[in-house]
């Protein structure tokens, strides 16, 4: 054996078999022109499926916004008044009916028309028990098709039926669909349908998807309505673990734009760079934390005391911690819908930071200063708690620690201990042993449906972390979802606000604004002015109106409220119809998601073994020329 | 000989068995219910609940939920992701592609170099050279992965042209394997820096010491005595000698090379299987969880068999028997 050679070749060999692997890996060869395709990074949650009726996450329904269609779509102001599938409707004048007239040149991806069998089956899978959707379709009593492209709704009256229903569930293919869940109610069956790849009927099409690394989205040529159509051949939704390297990226040129939300630290970064624009707009996200006034909970007692809580209340500046923790990126929060949202209630302001008042309030009540600098109740309990605090965000843990201080000055101990969401969930489920939690939510901005988190039967499905009992805001809330106009819920809305306000089984903290950025100088058409910003879960606008910097088309009709009348009129709210293409219909259709990805799994298997054996071989024989004793 | 392999296959079965049953134990440990964790939705009924509760077959007892774990890991069935809603195998093979992509070259080009540089420094101890590779080695060891992975992502942006995310530039065409290989291992470039420097340095550190030893061995001093030459003593009588420790430690990496590099996977946003296992855990996705752990633990536990057999084949001390 030539030894002297040998450690080389084995390192040739390695190499070789390496890159022969990587080769094996080879994912399909497609050609397109870069110039068209828009990369946002994404560093939020990550994705979990497609299937609309069972996601969880954000960047599933944002990357998806505009791949499924709807009866009807939100406008920027969140009134379902877009038309969609639907080109017209009617609410009957009791509002427990709504008829749809569908348009008649819609198709799926795989050529197939779109009929009102569609919209009946989305419904109901939609009220599958493991669909998301099922509380806003529970409504719904009957469903009737007279034809092809009309559908009729019957439903327990109620003016929300439009916002809370209508616009929130996608119409998927049922001659797809029902070969993986032919009964719309078999929950496993949905629970297992991934739906991919997927055949759809928006302006886009999903036509690829690699798990871990990002979506791709593909514009639809033969989109029904002619001035809907995008001006951007491809979108790839691009994820991200970690938001800084996310930023260097944008700021490299590798990405167009990043959602879901970055860091204030790192807008300063971005502000050199002169193509990067960063919007900031309301957020649907808030902090606050919750007290534990569960009844029958096994906290510190001294929470239930009203005053206890309005002291604490008093004792947090809101306005400091915002500018603290957030750099001005928060708004001090009042009520319990953030700004962004349709029904927040601008007369809640922010609890006044007056340590005398709390003090005085604390005084009153009769909690005595003790030996230790912490008050003892009449009762001879310490307000001595635990501030459990969410440890995914090191930010809510320093916000945690400035209140923690601001309460000892008015003789509250509070001790933070920040734990992961698991932990936390099950310290207040189901036997509520906390004091408090310091925790966010996020809600939709179109509905004041997350109101719905104080109801006295949410403690046992695990959301209702302050175990709130009010049979009086109980009834207030199931008037709210079945009014019949408008004003009342308006009217009703306010009026829980304020319950929880004065009742305080939240101590609200800030509502945080979306900061995202893009290239403002490779594209243009970006849709900032709603709330989550221009890539947002709600806001369908943007990637429909993207296009190129240079594109010659620069004076193209873009879809903005393409009818924002009378938004919250309930009689016959049927709207103009962008104008239909008539041309769609002989189209051939188009093969959605061809075979991508095409890596054979064993044969990349099969190198890698043979990889680490050579490996294993080289070490082996290397090592065998030892000295003989 | 056959006996010795019968008696170490047969505790590596043991080892097995004894890690199948902690996986199970040990996840289940963790406070919290998947189902409320995934589907924090104020939305939701007590029904629904329930019902995801079923599927997901929560509500069965331990023992039962248990056995059919085992059962199913034999038919090579590792259950449905919590988070996916997709088969395991089909959420955890493609992350576990990723990262032996990444971290099997890493590793190997660690070891070499800090094998390497652990001759160089032994040999020259207590020399300028000694203390440089010595301490260097200690400064790559302590080095938080974040850092110096953030570091080099600025760098590149600076000069340019290097990708700093993902494993491939997302919407350009390749027109070629090639092309589309010399787009991978750009990619590769940073992260295969990364973890190779944060890796080498328990390499260098221990191949050092183990040198120095054999270094003062009599064999050594004696056949110094007869007139070899030093380049050739160390190359033929103390390195070989001093990898024999090395062995076992090389082992556990080729192992663990399958269990991710969380830190360097986050840097880069690699979709491997370290941020893969992280997530899983936030999550209390068990099914994953397991899948991933039993994946780990039985390349660790088949890279030390083999590493028992090629000791006992290199050390005539060790006995068959």
């Amino acid at each position: 054996m030539d030894e002297k050679n040998t450690p080389y070749i084995y390192i040739a060999v390695f190499a070789v078999a390496f890159l022969v692997a990587l080769a094996a890996y080879s994912p399909t060869v497609r050609s397109q022109t870069s110039s068209s395709t828009f990369i946002i990074g994404y560093g939020g949650t990550p994705f979990d499926t497609f299937n609309p009726f069972t996601t969880y996450t954000v960047v599933s329904t944002m990357s998806t916004l505009d791949v499924y269609d709807y009866l009807v779509r939100y406008n920027s102001t969140f009134s379902p008044v877009v038309p969609d599938l639907a080109y017209k409707w009617e609410v009957f004048p009791n509002n427990s009916a709504a008829e749809f007239w569908l348009v008649r040149n819609a198709t799926w991806s795989d050529g197939v028309p779109v009929t009102a069998q569609d919209v009946i089956y989305s419904f109901e899978v939609a009220n599958n028990s493991a669909s998301r959707l099922q509380p806003q379709v529970s409504i719904i009593t009957s469903i009737q098709a007279p034809n092809n492209y009309t559908v009729i709704f019957h439903y327990h009256p109620t003016v929300l039926f439009m916002a809370y229903t209508a616009a929130a569930v996608p119409i998927v293919p049922e001659h797809v669909w029902i070969k993986y869940v032919p009964n719309p109610s078999n929950s496993t069956a949905l629970t297992d349908y991934q739906d991919y790849p997927l055949v759809s009927s928006g302006p886009f099409e999903v036509t690829n998807y690699v798990q871990g690394q990002y979506i791709e989205l593909t514009a639809n040529p033969n989109y029904f309505y002619v001035s809907m159509r995008p001006h951007i051949q491809h979108i790839i939704v691009q994820f991200f673990k970690d938001t800084n390297s996310m930023v260097e990226a944008l700021e490299a040129g590798q990405i167009d734009a990043v959602a879901p939300t970055i860091l204030p630290s790192q807008v300063k970064t971005l502000e050199g760079y002169p193509n990067i624009r960063v919007v900031v707009e309301p957020g649907e996200e808030f902090w606050y934390i919750a007290v534990n006034v569960y009844p029958y909970g096994h906290g510190n007692p001294t929470l239930k005391d009203i005053h206890v809580r309005q002291a604490l209340a008093h004792a947090i500046n809101y306005t400091e911690l915002a500018q603290v923790v957030w750099q001005g990126y928060a708004t001090p929060a009042g009520g319990l819908l953030p700004v962004g949202n349709k029904f927040y209630d601008p007369n809640l302001t922010p609890y006044q930071f007056n340590l005398t008042l709390a003090n005085q309030i604390l005084n009153d009540a009769g909690y005595k200063m003790g030996p230790n600098g912490v008050r003892v109740s009449p009762s001879g309990i310490p307000l001595s708690y635990t501030l459990y605090v969410i440890n995914e965000a090191p930010e809510e843990v320093e916000a945690a620690n400035i209140i923690a201080g601001w309460w000892s000055e008015i003789g509250v101990k509070a001790t933070v201990d920040a734990v992961d969401a698991g932990t936390l969930a099950s310290i207040i489920w189901p036997n509520f042993t906390q004091d408090f939690d310091l925790w966010d939510w996020f809600t939709s901005p179109a509905l004041p449906t997350l109101l719905d988190v104080f109801l006295s039967n949410q403690t046992e499905t695990g959301t209702s972390d302050s175990g709130y009992n009010n049979s009086a805001y109980d009834a207030l809330y199931g008037q709210m979802i079945t009014a019949t106009n408008y004003t009342t819920v308006y009217k009703d809305a306010y009026e829980l606000q304020q319950m929880l306000y004065q009742d305080l089984p939240y101590i609200m903290l800030y509502y945080v604004k979306s900061i995202e950025a893009y290239n403002s100088q490779a594209f243009t058409g970006y849709f900032d002015n709603m709330t989550g910003g221009p890539f947002s879960d709600v806001n369908w606008y943007t990637f429909i109106d993207l296009q190129p910097a240079s594109s010659p088309q620069s004076s193209s009709t873009t879809v903005q409220q393409s009818s924002s009348t009378s938004s919250v009129s309930t009689q016959s709210s049927s709207s103009s119809s962008p104008q239909a293409s008539s041309s769609s219909t002989s189209s051939a259709p188009s093969p959605s998601t061809t075979s991508s990805g095409a890596i054979s799994t064993p044969l990349i298997a099969g190198v890698v073994v043979l990889v680490v054996i050579v490996v294993l071989v080289v070490v082996a024989l290397s090592l065998r020329r030892r000295p003989t004793t | 000989m056959g006996r010795y392999i019968a008696k170490r296959a047969l505790t590596s079965i043991i080892t097995f068995f004894a890690v199948l049953v902690l996986t199970f134990i040990l996840f289940r440990l963790l406070p919290g219910n998947p189902v409320l964790l995934l589907f924090r939705n104020p939305q939701l009924t007590q029904q629904q609940i329930a019902q995801l509760s079923a599927q997901f077959g929560l509500n069965r007892p331990l023992y039962e939920q248990f056995i059919l774990f085992i059962v199913n890991v034999f038919r090579g069935n590792l259950g449905l992701s919590f988070y996916y809603r997709a088969p395991v195998t089909q959420v955890l093979f493609p992350a576990l592609l990723n990262s032996i992509i990444l971290i099997l070259p890493s590793t190997i080009l660690a070891i070499l170099i800090g094998v390497g540089l652990g001759v160089i420094s032994g040999w020259k101890r207590n020399t300028l050279t000694d203390m440089a590779v010595l301490s260097s080695s200690l400064v790559l060891y302590a080095i938080p992965t974040f850092w110096l992975g953030i570091l080099l992502i600025m760098l590149a942006v600076r000069i340019g042209g290097i990708p700093v995310s993902g494993m491939l530039s997302i919407g350009v065409s390749f027109t070629s394997p090639t092309q589309y290989l010399g787009n991978l291992l750009r990619h590769l470039l940073l992260p295969m820096i990364t973890l190779t420097l944060v890796t080498l340095g328990q390499f260098s550190i221990i191949m050092r010491t183990s040198v120095i030893n054999e270094l003062t061995e009599d064999y050594v001093v004696a056949a110094y005595a007869k007139g070899m030459s030093e380049s050739r003593l160390i190359r033929k009588h103390v390195v070989p000698n001093a990898l024999l420790p090395t062995v076992s430690i090389i082992a556990i990496s080729i192992g663990t090379v399958v269990a991710g590099a969380v830190l360097t996977e986050t840097v880069f946003s690699w979709p491997g299987v370290g941020t893969l296992i992280y997530d899983s855990i936030a999550r209390r996705d068990y099914p994953v969880l397991q899948g991933a752990f039993l994946i780990v633990a039985l390349s660790v536990i088949i890279s030390n068999f083999i590493a028992d057999l090629v000791y006992a084949y290199l050390d005539p001390r060790v006995k068959y028997s």
